[in-house]
């Protein structure tokens, strides 16, 4: 199984023009300090609102590709947002590990149902060792350069 | 405050919903909600407005039509302010991000029923607790639409336009 990093490297590769959502957590920590992007917004806190805010940005902006990443503990606690899927520009990937990694590794409840739009990556429970993450105005300023370009 | 017509009483009507989803739309460009009674009205006159199924996903879609370029506002019983507190925190109020909120007060007369009581009796000290900036419909009208909306987007900030029972035409 690949590691959360690796995941996310082949993600931006496999969507070099897409803009990036990732929500808070590991997810954001190793993707802002192993490949931080402009086109890339690292969600801080806020946990299980990365498809909601996902759907919000691609149903403005229909010609760009949005691609929403998250854990699948986030994932489970924003299951309500499923409802609003799904939307055509917009690429949802879970990195599933079956545990809350940040809190200490506790075992998730499974998902209910797996829809044809959502594509669950299973990922090693594991993490790589990252400093503080960006702060929310280095965050925003680096997201809005990339955007005033493309919207 | 005026009577309804099973003679309860009701907060000074403020403005007709026509009026308030006509200023509305001028003040934003995104319009989402978690549908409330005090808002039937205006919401069908709106130019468009987009649902969610609880308050927290509205607060992300709203943070995301944002990031897409939009002045958002919601609509929302206060009730939904317990779903969307932590969704506000962690997007809006961490990344100085403008939204409108047009929360309905509810449980504030004592005809009201009682599973909206709580909600009436701690919705204004949680928002200032929350350091969420109130202006009031009751006092103001549609001046104080347009007034929470500029503070909102012009200091990117979080405002809450609170709505009385009575203030619009159910």
């Amino acid at each position: 199984m690949n590691k959360r990093i690796e995941i996310i490297d082949e993600l931006l590769k496999n969507h070099p023009d897409a803009f990036f959502i990732f929500s808070n957590g590991l997810t954001s920590r190793e993707a802002s300090y192993f490949h931080p992007e402009d086109r890339c917004f690292y969600l801080l806190h806020g946990m299980g609102e990365t498809l909601s805010i996902g759907i919000g940005f691609a149903k403005i902006q229909p010609n760009i590709e949005v691609v929403v990443v998250e854990g699948d503990g986030s994932a489970l606690m924003g299951l309500a947002s499923w409802s609003l899927m799904p939307v055509k520009n917009l690429h949802y990937y879970i990195l599933a590990n079956g545990v809350h990694e940040t809190t200490g590794g506790q075992k998730l409840p499974s998902f209910p149902f797996i829809p044809d739009w959502c594509s669950i990556v299973e990922m090693s429970i594991g993490q790589e060792g990252t400093p503080n993450p960006p702060t929310p105005i280095e965050i925003m300023k680096r997201c809005q350069g990339w955007l005033t370009k493309n919207i | 405050m005026r009577q309804d017509k099973l003679n309860r009483e009701l907060f000074d009507l403020k403005a007709s919903s026509d009026i308030f989803a006509q200023e509305l739309d001028n003040a934003c460009n995104w319009v989402g909600c978690v549908p409330d009674t005090i808002f039937k009205q205006v919401l069908p006159k709106l130019k468009s407005w987009h649902l969610a199924p609880r308050e927290n996903h509205l607060i992300g879609m709203a943070f995301g039509a944002g990031l897409a370029g939009q002045r958002p506002v919601v609509l929302i019983q206060n009730s939904g302010l317990g779903l969307c507190l932590d969704a506000l925190f962690g997007t809006f109020c961490l990344y100085n991000q403008g939204l409108l909120m047009i929360v309905s007060n509810r449980g504030v007369l004592e005809w009201e029923e009682i599973q909206h009581q709580d909600w009436g009796k701690c919705t204004e000290s949680l928002l200032l607790a929350s350091k969420i900036k109130m202006i009031y419909f009751d006092e103001e009208g549609i001046e104080g639409l347009k007034r929470a909306a500029k503070m909102a987007f012009e200091n990117n900030q979080v405002v809450a336009l609170m709505m009385q029972r009575g203030n619009l035409d159910e």
